[in-house]
C-alpha cells in the first residue's frame, strides 16, 4: 500500500476532515480491490488509484463537504476573490523572504480557502507531481481545463498565503509589487 | 516597451505555469526561452513563480495514513476476498489481514511477484489488435528469431479441423515482452501467449496434469484460461470456448 499515504495526504486535503478522509481512503482501496481486473498493467498505478478516489469523493463525499465549506465561508471572512493574476510577479525581497519562510499551517490553512475543483488540481500536480494529462484523466475534464484550474487556484493560494504574511507583518501591504497594466503601489514607477 | 512587446509579455505570461510544470513541447519551450533571454519582467515573473511552486511544495503538510486506517483496509480487503474462489482469494484467506496488506502492495505495484497473469491476457485477448505478421507455424517462429529473447516454439494447436493460426504480434505480460498468437477455432478467437516465465508465478489452484504436464486453469470475466510451462517459457491460453473444448486445445498443445 505504498500510495496510502499520498491518498490519505490527498483525501484530506479534500474533505478537511480526518475521519471523513479515512472513509474516503478507506472505500476507495476497497473499490481498486474490486476492480483490479479493469487496471491495465504498464499504465501508472498510482494515477488509477487517484481516479477511483476522485470518483468516490465525488459519488459520495462531496455533498457533506460542501455543506460544511458553505458554513464555514460563513463564519470566515469572504473567500479570497480572483486576484489579478500579475500581482507581486515581480518581488523584491520581502516577499522572496516569505515565500522562503512559508509555514505548513498556513500552507494547509490557505489551501482549504481554495474552492474545490482548484485546490485539487494544485494538489495532483504540486504535491503529487502528476501529468497535466494525468490530472486531465483523474479529474475527468479537459487538460485545457485542468491549466485553468491550476492557474486561478495557485493565484488565489498564494493571495491567501501574502495575506496572512501581511496580517503577520512578515511583509508590509506596500511591499508587495504589481506590474504595470494593473494597479500600481508604492515604489513602482513606469 | 513598446506596445507590441507589452503585448507579447501579455500572452508568453499566461504560459508561466505550463512553462514550469515542464508541460510545453520542445519548440514551444524554445520560443518561450528565447523570450525570457530578451525579457527581464518575463524572467522575474518565472522565478517568482518558480519559488512559489518550490516553497508550497516544502511547505505542504505531508500527512501519513494512520496505522488504524492501514489496518481498516487489511481487514476489509481481507472479508471482501473470502467469497471469492480464485487462487489469489484462497492466499489472501490464508495469511493473518497484515501479511495481506503487504502482499496487496506488491499486487498492485510489482504486478511481478504477485502477477494476475490470467487477468492481464484476458485483457489482452479482449481487445481487437491488429497483427504484425502472418503465415504458417515457421513464419511466425522465424518472425520472433530477433524480437524476443526467449525461444517461441510455436504450439501444436491446430490438430482439429476449422483450426488455424491467423498471424502474431509482439504484446507484453506483466511489462515483459510475450509473444502474442492468434488462432481461429470454428470462428472463435482464441489467444496464446508465449513468455519468459522465468520469475512469472502461473500456478492457480485448479490444476490438472495432461500429458505428463501441470496445467492451471483459471476463470477471469468469463473467459477460461489455461496456463502451463514448457523447458522455462511459459505458455497461456485465453478464450470464450468450453471448458471441454479448452481441454482439448491443451491437450493437442502439450502433446509432442
Amino acid at each position: 500500500m505504498a500510495h496510502l499515504d499520498s491518498l490519505y495526504a490527498t483525501g484530506l486535503r479534500m474533505t478537511r476532515d480526518p475521519r471523513d478522509a479515512e472513509d474516503l481512503v478507506q472505500d476507495t482501496m476497497l473499490t481498486a480491490y474490486r476492480f483490479f481486473h479493469r487496471f491495465e498493467p504498464g499504465t501508472n498505478c498510482k494515477a488509477w488509484l487517484f481516479k477511483i478516489l476522485t470518483n468516490t469523493f465525488i459519488n459520495k463525499y462531496r455533498k457533506k463537504v460542501r455543506e460544511r465549506e458553505v458554513r464555514d465561508v460563513i463564519d470566515q471572512e469572504e473567500t479570497p476573490s480572483l486576484m489579478s493574476e500579475d500581482v507581486a510577479v515581480a518581488s523584491r525581497d520581502p516577499e522572496g523572504q516569505m515565500v522562503g519562510s512559508l509555514l505548513s499551517d498556513d500552507v494547509k490553512r490557505a489551501l482549504e480557502g481554495v474552492p474545490h475543483d482548484y485546490r485539487l488540481a494544485v494538489v495532483l500536480c504540486d504535491l503529487e507531481d502528476f501529468s497535466y494529462k494525468e490530472i486531465a484523466d483523474i479529474m475527468d475534464c479537459p487538460v485545457g481545463t485542468v491549466m485553468s484550474r491550476l492557474h486561478r487556484g495557485r493565484r488565489l493560494l498564494q493571495k491567501a498565503l501574502r495575506d496572512y504574511a501581511v496580517r503577520q507583518g512578515i511583509v508590509k501591504a506596500g511591499d508587495v509589487i504589481e506590474f504595470p497594466g494593473k494597479t500600481k503601489t508604492s515604489g513602482e514607477k513606469s | 516597451m513598446s506596445g507590441k512587446e507589452a503585448l507579447r509579455c501579455a500572452g508568453i505570461s499566461r504560459f508561466v505555469d505550463t512553462y514550469l510544470d515542464g508541460e510545453f513541447a520542445e519548440t514551444d519551450r524554445a520560443e518561450f526561452e528565447g523570450h525570457l533571454g530578451e525579457c527581464e519582467m518575463c524572467r522575474a515573473k518565472v522565478r517568482v513563480q518558480a519559488e512559489w511552486k518550490q516553497a508550497i511544495k516544502a511547505a505542504a503538510p505531508r500527512e501519513q495514513a494512520p496505522a488504524a486506517l492501514r489496518n481498516r483496509v487489511a481487514r476489509s480487503i481481507a472479508r471482501e476476498s473470502r467469497p471469492m474462489l480464485s487462487w489469489r482469494a484462497w492466499a489472501v484467506r490464508a495469511m493473518p489481514a497484515a501479511a495481506a496488506v503487504g502482499l496487496l502492495a506488491t499486487f498492485m505495484i510489482s504486478k511481478v511477484q504477485w502477477s494476475p497473469v490470467a487477468a492481464d491476457i484476458v485483457a489482452k485477448h479482449a481487445k481487437m489488435t491488429p497483427l504484425e505478421v502472418s503465415g504458417g507455424n515457421d513464419q511466425v517462429r522465424k518472425w520472433y528469431a530477433d524480437k524476443v529473447d526467449f525461444p517461441v516454439r510455436v504450439p501444436q494447436l491446430c490438430r482439429q479441423q476449422q483450426c488455424s493460426l491467423r498471424g502474431a504480434r509482439l504484446s507484453s505480460i506483466a511489462d515483459k515482452p510475450a509473444a502474442y498468437l492468434v488462432y481461429d477455432v470454428n470462428g472463435d478467437k482464441v489467444s496464446v501467449f508465449i513468455f519468459d516465465a522465468t520469475d512469472l508465478p502461473i500456478e492457480t489452484r485448479r490444476r490438472q496434469v495432461i500429458g505428463n504436464r501441470e496445467v492451471y486453469f483459471d476463470q477471469e470475466h468469463g473467459y477460461n484460461v489455461a496456463l502451463f510451462r514448457d523447458r522455462g517459457v511459459g505458455y497461456a491460453i485465453a478464450s470464450d470456448l468450453d471448458q471441454e473444448q479448452m481441454m482439448k486445445l491443451v491437450s493437442s498443445a502439450v502433446s509432442p
